[in-house]
């Protein structure tokens, strides 16, 4: 899921937005100026964390749908893992049956 | 030709060929780290999706308690979407199945590349001869040789673990760097963008915005309150000291990632020994 370009445009005008009010805020000697804009960060604020939101999962989506050469890679190496290991194991088994296999002919002879 | 000599130049001959399957331990190395790199920036990611989530809700209560103090509705109510989570369970979900990949990626690749999994060829392969027994030629060679051939065994399967893991890291490594530096992309660089730029904006236009405000509002209605003026004061410095410790937790998982591209890009360029 790509997130529209728009919403990403929106997002930034709300950040800068923010900051101009912020710059206000932090400027007025106004009580009921300073109220009005703290109210208005705050909502901006709201909105601009909702966007972002929106854009973090739309990342993570799309990051998710990336997975398949990740699993595909990792089947490759447990298959090789899984290779040595039974040739490891067939080595050991043939050491165990060549030694039966001397105890028999000593048995017999 | 006596026999001793025969073993003797037979072991000679074996020694060459050792030698040029000596085994990179940088590769062994270098997935182990990924594979610790991958397992704790999850255990990492899963924390700070949760305390961000957390913090962030604390924010929208405080949004909350000012807009009905400010607008005095008839009925003040609580909705769910007052109270949004910063970092939706689906999102949370889909980074929890990228790292569960990584790490199983990682880790097969730390298993095909440790010594022991090559070194067990190699005991099997000493095993063998020594059961053959015939193969050395007098009882004193049986040693040295079951010893030769064990390391032999180890060489080559380590040879050939290493052969594989490289092409596999070699094919891989496009996709690998594309998806981690994805992510760390996602939770971003700086106060400005990704997951982080979010966290930012969180504190510094809303959490501490707020305590100043209310410090504000407090100090005019009631200059003489200085215990409540200075437990706001402690709250503001307190957020102060958590956003930084946000802001640099979330940084620290965005370098383990770069890390773990970076060697993974590092691995896919190494020549096999």
């Amino acid at each position: 899921m790509a997130l529209n370009p728009q919403i990403v445009a929106l997002r930034t005008y709300l950040r800068d937005t923010i900051r101009t009010l912020i710059a206000a805020q932090d400027a007025t000697e106004d009580i009921e100026v300073f109220r009005r804009l703290g109210h208005q960060i705050r909502e901006m604020e709201h909105r601009s964390m909702m966007l972002g939101r929106l854009e973090f999962a739309a990342a993570s989506d799309a990051l998710s749908k990336k997975l398949e050469p990740i699993a595909a890679g990792q089947a490759e190496l447990d298959a090789a893992v899984e290779d040595m290991q039974k040739f490891g194991r067939l080595l050991q088994t043939m050491a165990k049956f060549l030694g039966m296999v001397d105890k028999l002919i000593d048995t017999l002879t | 030709m006596e026999k001793p000599l025969r073993t003797c130049l037979a072991m000679l001959a074996i020694l060459p060929l050792l030698a040029a399957c000596a085994g990179n331990p940088a590769l062994h190395d270098g997935a182990a780290f990924m594979h610790s790199s991958a397992t704790k920036a999850e255990t990492q990611t899963a924390d700070m999706f949760r305390t961000a989530s957390a913090e962030s809700r604390a924010v929208d209560i405080e949004r909350k308690l000012m807009a009905d103090e400010r607008d005095k509705p008839a009925i003040a109510r609580l909705n769910e979407a007052d109270f949004p989570q910063l970092v939706e369970p689906s999102t949370a979900r889909k980074w929890a199945a990228m790292f569960a990949a990584l790490r199983a990626y990682t880790g097969a690749l730390a298993r095909l590349t440790d010594p022991d999994l090559a070194a067990s060829v190699g005991t099997g392969l000493a095993s063998v001869s020594a059961a053959v027994g015939s193969l050395a030629d007098t009882p004193a060679m049986q040693g040295p040789l079951a010893s030769l051939l064990r390391d032999f065994g180890t060489a080559v399967a380590r040879a050939e673990t290493e052969r594989k893991a490289l092409t596999v890291i070699r094919a891989t490594d496009p996709a690998f760097g594309e998806l981690v530096t994805g992510m760390a992309e996602a939770l971003g660089d700086g106060d400005a963008t990704g997951l982080r730029g979010t966290v930012a904006d969180r504190w510094n236009a809303a959490a501490l915005r707020s305590l100043s405000e209310r410090y504000a509002e407090l100090t005019r209605a009631n200059p003489s309150a200085v215990a409540d003026r200075r437990d706001l004061a402690s709250r503001y410095i307190g957020g102060l000291e958590a956003r930084d410790a946000q802001q640099a937790e979330i940084a620290a998982i965005r370098a383990r990632l770069l890390a773990l591209a970076q060697t993974h890009h590092d691995l896919a360029s190494l020549k096999q020994e």
